[in-house]
């Protein structure tokens, strides 16, 4: 299985979108956390849980997403943004090498590239198997 | 008595203190350093108000212990106290009490210090004191004097103390009479000291109060005063001299006068001293008035009235002191003279031998007031100069005062008056008697001699009758023998008086007397008779048998009347006694008389003074009876009858020798007694040749002294003339005029030395003829014009150049007149004007040039005087008004040649006309709106300026410059429409205009920008502009403005300006540079547009589409999650494509209730009014309930407030209710034809409650068992999105869902 039962924070204000991710996420192998709909939400669930990663909305319904992603990036976990008007400026200029997607955009396709990043943090190249899974 | 014993103590002094300003000070520490029991009195006279009560008493009653009383009249002087002199009062002291006259004299005579001192010293003598403290003025001066006079003791305040004013203490230094100059405080121990002085020497006093030791050493000290200051004073009374030197001896606190000797032989200069003591002389005008009316009266007049105009009445004041005297009878004199002509010279001779008396009555200046002239004299004879007062030049001129001693030097002769006024009082009697004889001598005969009222004549009474005894007014007897004044010679003993003569009078007394007749008959008779054998007594008796008077002149010579047998006998005798000078007796001398021989004693004894020297003989005459020597003798011989006889014959023999020896002897006294007549009375010429010589010579030193005195005033006359010499010689030069003098005869008379220049003359030419001498001067007239002025007397003047005409002169020839308007020729001045002539033509040179310009300039030009006529005119102005020529204009009025009005043609009032109110009152004006009239009547507008002419501050008319303006006012015609269009353009223009220079600086007034920043032209000056510009627009600014200037291109910026109430706003700028004719950038226009708005409007535009890309984007993720999960639980394709579309429908009547609000407003913008929960629910129930057939009840109620919905909560809600709907119509209420659906919230705090309650659907029998997507969808959409919380009910009569959202997250 591609996210092989890691936990996958999940921020996303629209119903349609999250679910839409989590099943993605499901899909994979991964098991979600949230999503969320709030940073406070979102902060409150990261809070002492293992996270493998995490795909975010940048803008939920209290403010954007940049104390979480900063929160998750300090920590070393791949992180992928999804947007539907761009990064905001303070985070593109700290984390200027975060993966931030336009919307609307493919689930699995966020799944799989987050998956790649966890590979590559792991250090373990991704087996053939995996590859071929997508 | 008090007083007495106040008398009779010597330590009683009575201390009289004047002051005036300042003086309270000086009392007070006077008072205060004294101490209270020495036994004198003070008497305190101050110069007070006479109208204010003194406080003086009180207050110094503070300084001392003394009892400090103000005076009142008849008090007693008591040791130990202080009395004060009152207001308004004359305080004066009379046997130890004081009197006090009120009021007192007026001010500007009012000297109280002197009135009392002068009391003081009257009355008290060497007891009295006078000190003089602070105080303005010379009050106190002569009363100083008079103390010092009467032996008392004086001192004055010193300069230096701190409190002083100096006046008075100064003029009572200045006369001389002060004892001690000290500070204030140092006077108590003075007085002390000289108290005690006093008291020590009382004992050694006679009773008149002279010390009898004194006049043992008097001739000694008087031996020392004639070797220092050459003048003797043994002739003066022992009294005085003594009493003056006590004086000394106490001031220098000598005790005897061996001391004194013995300090003057150490310090000289106290001889000095001891010699202004002894002069001191007390004097005033008119001293003793009715005396001097009565010498006026009894012998001015007649003297006066005695003399003609070419006599001299000549008068002589011996002892003048500071001249008082000789100035009184000068006026008196001159008074006499008043109304008589003709007038004689007179000559009043003042002498004392105090040198500094005689400076002062030389100078004639007295301190004022002066004392004893009445207002009237004063007015007429003197003139006031501050303090002092002067003697007329007319009186002064009669005086001549000189020193002289009218006991040394020869006195002066031929004089009609001689005032010896209190000067015998000071010599003895002896030398009384030889100023007598010198006045005898002196005056001539009938002279006048006017003398003290203490004085007289008795002794001389032989050479002056009184004439008026009251007044002591002698006139001189006639004598037929001169008397000569016996002078001492140099050197020798000047009192060589004859010993004294006998006085018998002087013993006189009744007894003495009758004894002495009874006596006289037993005395042989005598006489007594002097060293040149005159006689100079007789006694009674029988005189008659020893003298016989000789035929001729009476004579007193002894041997012209002695009887002749006795002659030769007495001769020897006398000679006896004179070698001898012991008494001779001369026994039985035989003489006949009455036919009778007779014997007599002749006694001859001296009486010798003390010396020895025997002045006079007494020769008496003893009778021994008739022929007694013959009895003796017969007697004798009948003792011894033959040697008698023998004796006898020879003795009758010798006696017959004897007798014819004597008769020989006779025979040759006889002769030689006739020759001794003719000797006698050759000697007797001899003495008279030598009286008239010694007379001549007596005239002669008087003529000198005289002589001397002029000089004296011919030398001070000398020096300054040759003053006045050189200032006339040092003005000449300085004037730097040649002059010329010449004699009447045109002879040169003398030069100054600019004439060298013109005439070749020299020192050695004085004397030529003028014509002689060759002169540079083209003027051969020369002679001519001086002789006419000659004759003519009047002043001549031409101008005259050197040949060369190198220089040029003003010729005066004026006569010359002397001081006595006596004509004696004429002065030629010659005044260079050479520069002046030089300074004229380059003066008219400037004044053509000057003309010149004033032609060449474009400007009309003309000057007016005072009454408005033309004094000048230029070219531009003849051209411009149409007159031909200069003279058409000058000197006519102005009003008749310039014709003005308003611009209007309105005429103009002539007292109107600006140009003559300038030359009449000197105020400029300048107008620029009038017309001018041409002399052919056409008018040109005109500006003109007229401006006083002043000359030396005097207005003088003025001048006026104009110029024909016709041209400019088209001009400015133009150039005003051109503007006005301009105007017109800026105004419509949307925006600030504004003006830069070429270099991009901001000038000049700017209103719009200013009106726009609110910057003042300080402000945005230069640069200043861009401190409006904001700060992070400035660079930008800066750097797209200079590139503008560089490639002088349209600038075209946008910036933000601050505008003047602080709010920033959006600018856009357009600049374009103006060219001139060189292409050069004159200056640039911009104008300013306010955008502010407009970008407002883009930046909303620029939001909306962002939002809208943003929403589109959205949706697609959101629709492809509807496709993903719609399809994940979908049955059948059937099945997913409804869901999808219902969801999609949802969604879509979402957008539509969003679209809808947007682009709603005109303006534009995002509306306000958002959608409300109303119009969802109604819009996503609607494909329910529209189906519902007429009649039937509505299948849906909503009710609750209204709720004003964001776009993202319509979206979520639209979902929730969407799926709500969905299964309402599936399993629930609208899946029945009765099934109804009640929608209501409400709003609690921050939350709404909606509630969504199904009824009349099918019965419900709990939860299904599977919770549906489309639930998990709403729940999810609730809790994430709108925060809330969704709860299902599930009854049976049907499903109740609570919903909650926080109303924040709903709002738009």
């Amino acid at each position: 299985m591609l996210l092989n039962g890691a936990f996958i924070l999940v921020a996303e204000d629209e119903p349609f979108i999250a679910l839409d991710v989590a099943l993605a996420i499901e899909d994979a192998g991964g098991q979600v956390v949230g999503p969320a709909s709030s940073v406070t939400e979102a902060l409150d669930l990261i809070d002492g849980r293992p996270i493998g990663g995490a795909i975010l909305d940048v803008n939920l319904v209290d403010g954007d997403i940049t104390p979480v992603a900063e929160a998750i990036l300090r920590l070393g976990i791949p992180v992928i943004l999804q947007s539907g008007i761009g990064l905001p400026p303070e985070l593109a200029a700290r984390f200027p090498a975060v993966v931030i997607h336009s919307k609307p955009c493919n689930p699995a396709k966020l799944v799989a590239q987050l998956a790649g990043l966890m590979l590559e943090r792991e250090g373990a190249p991704p087996s053939d198997d995996q590859q071929n899974s997508i | 008595m008090a007083v007495a014993a106040t008398l009779g103590d010597p330590s009683a002094l009575i201390v009289g203190i004047g002051a005036s300003a300042g003086g309270l000070e000086a009392y007070r520490s006077f008072l205060s350093a004294m101490p209270a029991d020495t036994g004198m009195a003070f008497v305190l006279v101050q110069h007070l108000a006479p109208d204010h009560k003194s406080m003086l008493a009180d207050i110094l009653s503070k300084a001392t212990t003394m009892s400090v009383r103000e005076a009142t009249d008849g008090v007693a002087v008591t040791p130990n106290c202080v009395l004060v002199i009152p207001p308004d009062a004359t305080m004066t002291i009379e046997g130890g009490r004081l009197k006090i006259v009120k009021p007192a004299p007026p001010r500007n005579i009012r000297r109280p210090i002197d009135t009392f001192f002068q009391s003081l010293a009257m009355d008290q003598g060497e007891k009295a004191v006078g000190i003089i403290l602070s105080g303005t003025g010379s009050d106190g001066a002569i009363g100083v004097v008079a103390i010092k006079e009467q032996g008392g003791f004086t001192l004055t305040q010193a300069q230096f103390d701190h409190h002083a004013m100096s006046g008075m203490p100064q003029s009572a230094t200045a006369s001389g009479q002060v004892d001690d100059v000290l500070a204030v405080g140092d006077m108590p121990n003075r007085l002390i000291s000289y108290q005690g002085h006093l008291t020590g020497v009382a004992e050694r006093k006679a009773d008149d109060g002279t010390r009898t030791d004194a006049a043992t050493q008097l001739s000694t000290i008087i031996g020392a005063l004639r070797s220092r200051c050459g003048h003797d004073f043994s002739a003066y009374k022992e009294k005085t001299l003594v009493r003056r030197l006590q004086r000394r001896m106490q001031v220098l606190q000598v005790d005897t006068p061996e001391a004194y000797i013995e300090h003057y032989l150490e310090r000289p200069e106290e001889l000095d001293l001891l010699f202004r003591e002894l002069l001191i002389g007390v004097t005033q005008f008119f001293r003793d008035p009715a005396a001097f009316d009565g010498l006026a009266a009894t012998v001015l007049k007649g003297l006066v009235a005695g003399k003609g105009a070419d006599s001299t009445v000549r008068v002589w004041v011996p002892g003048c002191a500071t001249g008082e005297e000789a100035y009184t009878i000068a006026i008196l004199l001159r008074e006499a003279m008043d109304k008589r002509r003709p007038q004689p010279k007179i000559q009043i001779f003042g002498t004392d031998i105090d040198d500094r008396a005689i400076a002062v009555a030389r100078a004639g200046r007295y301190p004022f007031p002066t004392v004893g002239i009445s207002p009237e004299r004063f007015e007429r004879w003197f003139r006031q100069e501050g303090d002092e007062c002067c003697v007329l030049p007319e009186i002064r001129e009669m005086c001549v005062f000189s020193t002289h001693s009218i006991i040394k030097d020869p006195p002066f002769s031929k004089l009609d008056l001689i005032s010896c006024r209190n000067l015998l009082i000071y010599i003895d009697a002896a030398m009384q008697d030889r100023v007598m004889r010198t006045f005898h001598y002196a005056l001539n005969p009938g002279g006048w001699l006017f003398l003290g009222s203490s004085e007289s004549v008795t002794r001389s009474t032989q050479l002056f009758v009184a004439r008026d005894k009251k007044y002591r007014i002698f006139e001189r007897r006639l004598v037929d023998r001169a008397s000569a004044p016996d002078l001492p010679s140099r050197g020798a003993r000047p009192d060589a008086e004859p010993a004294p003569q006998g006085h018998p009078a002087n013993a006189h007394d009744d007894l003495d007397k009758g004894a002495r007749r009874v006596m006289e008959k037993y005395y042989p008779p005598h006489v007594i008779v002097d060293r040149r054998q005159q006689i100079v007594r007789f006694s009674g008796g029988a005189m008659g048998d020893f003298l016989e008077p000789s035929p001729g002149v009476p004579s007193f010579a002894l041997f012209d009347i002695l009887r002749k047998p006795l002659r030769s006998v007495v001769r020897t005798a006398l000679q006896d006694v004179q070698t001898t000078k012991a008494p001779v007796r001369r026994e039985n001398i035989p003489f006949r008389t009455g036919g009778a021989s007779r014997l007599v004693t002749i006694i001859a004894e001296p009486l010798s003074d003390d010396e020895g020297d025997a002045e006079f003989v007494v020769l008496a005459f003893q009778d021994a009876g008739i022929g007694a020597s013959d009895l003796k003798k017969a007697q004798a011989t009948r003792k011894s009858p033959n040697a008698m006889q023998t004796i006898e014959q020879e003795l009758q023999a010798t006696r017959a020798q004897l007798q014819a020896t004597i008769d020989e002897l006779e025979v040759a006294g006889e002769e030689m007694k006739s020759s001794n007549e003719e000797y006698q009375s050759v000697n007797e010429e001899l003495q008279s040749s030598n009286e008239e010589l010694e007379t001549s010579k007596e005239e002669m030193q008087s003529i000198n002294e005289e002589l001397q005195t002029i000089n004296a005033e011919m030398v001070s006359n000398n020096v300054m003339l040759s003053r006045l010499n050189s200032d006339v010689k040092n003005l000449l030069d300085s004037t730097e005029i040649a002059t010329l003098f010449l004699d009447d005869q045109l002879r040169v008379k003398s030069f100054t030395p600019g004439v060298t220049e013109i005439f070749h003359v020299r020192d050695s030419d004085i004397g030529r003829p003028i014509g002689e001498i060759v002169n540079l001067l083209d003027y051969p007239d020369l002679r001519r014009d001086a002789k006419t002025v000659l004759r003519k007397l009047t002043v001549f003047e031409r101008q005259v150049a050197l040949n060369d005409a190198a220089m040029s002169f003003v010729l005066r020839i004026r006569p010359y007149r002397t001081i006595d308007n006596v004509i004696d020729g004429v002065v030629l001045t010659f005044v260079d004007i050479t520069a002046r002539e030089a300074g004229d033509a380059a003066l008219r040179e400037s004044q053509d040039d000057l003309r010149r310009l004033i032609d060449a300039v474009a400007d009309g030009i003309y000057c007016i005087d005072r009454d408005c006529v033309t004094t000048l005119c230029n070219a531009a102005f003849l051209r411009m008004l149409g007159f031909a020529d200069e003279s058409d204009v000058i000197g006519v009025p102005l009003h008749e040649l310039i014709h003005h009005s308003h611009p209007d043609g309105s005429p103009y009032p002539r007292s109107h006309s600006p140009i003559c109110r300038t030359s009449g009152s000197g105020e400029p004006a300048h107008r620029d709106n009038e017309v001018f009239f041409r002399a052919d009547g056409t008018s040109f507008p005109v500006e003109y300026w007229s401006r006083p002419i002043l000359r030396g501050g005097e207005l003088e008319g003025a001048v006026c410059t104009f110029v024909d303006i016709s041209n400019r006012l088209q001009s400015e015609a133009v150039v005003r429409s051109s503007e006005e269009r301009f105007r017109a353009a800026v105004e419509t223009v949307d925006g600030i205009v504004w003006t830069n220079n070429a270099a991009g600086e901001m000038s000049g007034e700017q209103p719009g920008w200013s009106a726009l920043t609110g910057q003042t032209p300080a402000e945005y000056e230069g640069f200043g502009w861009s401190q409006c510009v904001h700060p992070d627009d400035a660079q930008p600014t800066i750097d797209a403005w200079n590139a503008a200037l560089a490639t002088r291109t349209r600038f075209d910026f946008e910036h933000r300006v601050r505008r003047h109430d602080g709010e920033w706003r959006h600018f856009r700028v357009r600049a374009e540079p103006i060219f001139d004719r060189e292409q050069r950038v004159m200056q640039w226009v911009g104008v300013h547009t306010d955008i502010t708005e407009q970008k407002g409007h883009e930046e909303q535009r620029d939001l909306l589409v962002r939002e809208l890309d943003h929403r589109v984007k959205n949706l697609f993720a959101v629709v492809g999650g509807v496709v993903t999960l719609s399809a994940r639980s979908a049955a059948s394709p059937q099945e997913m494509v409804s869901t999808i579309q219902g969801r999609l429908g949802a969604l879509s009547s979402a957008h539509v209730l969003i679209r809808q609000n947007v682009g709603t407003t005109v303006s534009g913008l995002l509306t306000a009014r958002q959608s409300t929960l109303r119009e969802l629910v109604e819009t996503i129930l609607l494909p329910y309930t529209d189906l519902v057939p007429a009649g039937r009840p509505e299948r849906a109620v909503i009710e609750g407030p209204d709720v004003v919905l964001g776009g993202e909560a319509v979206t979520s809600l639209a979902l929730v209710l969407h799926e709500l709907a969905t299964n309402a119509a599936k399993y629930g209420a609208f899946s029945t034809l009765d099934g109804r659906i009640h929608v209501s919230w409400t709003i609690t705090g921050s939350e709404l409650a909606v509630t969504w309650q199904e009824r009349g659907g099918p019965t419900i029998f709990g939860p299904p068992e599977r919770q549906g997507f489309g639930s998990l969808l709403a729940q999810r959409s609730i809790n994430g999105q709108l925060g809330g919380q969704l709860a299902f009910e599930w009854d049976r009569e049907g499903l109740t869902v609570r919903l909650t959202a926080k109303l924040e997250r709903l709002a738009p």
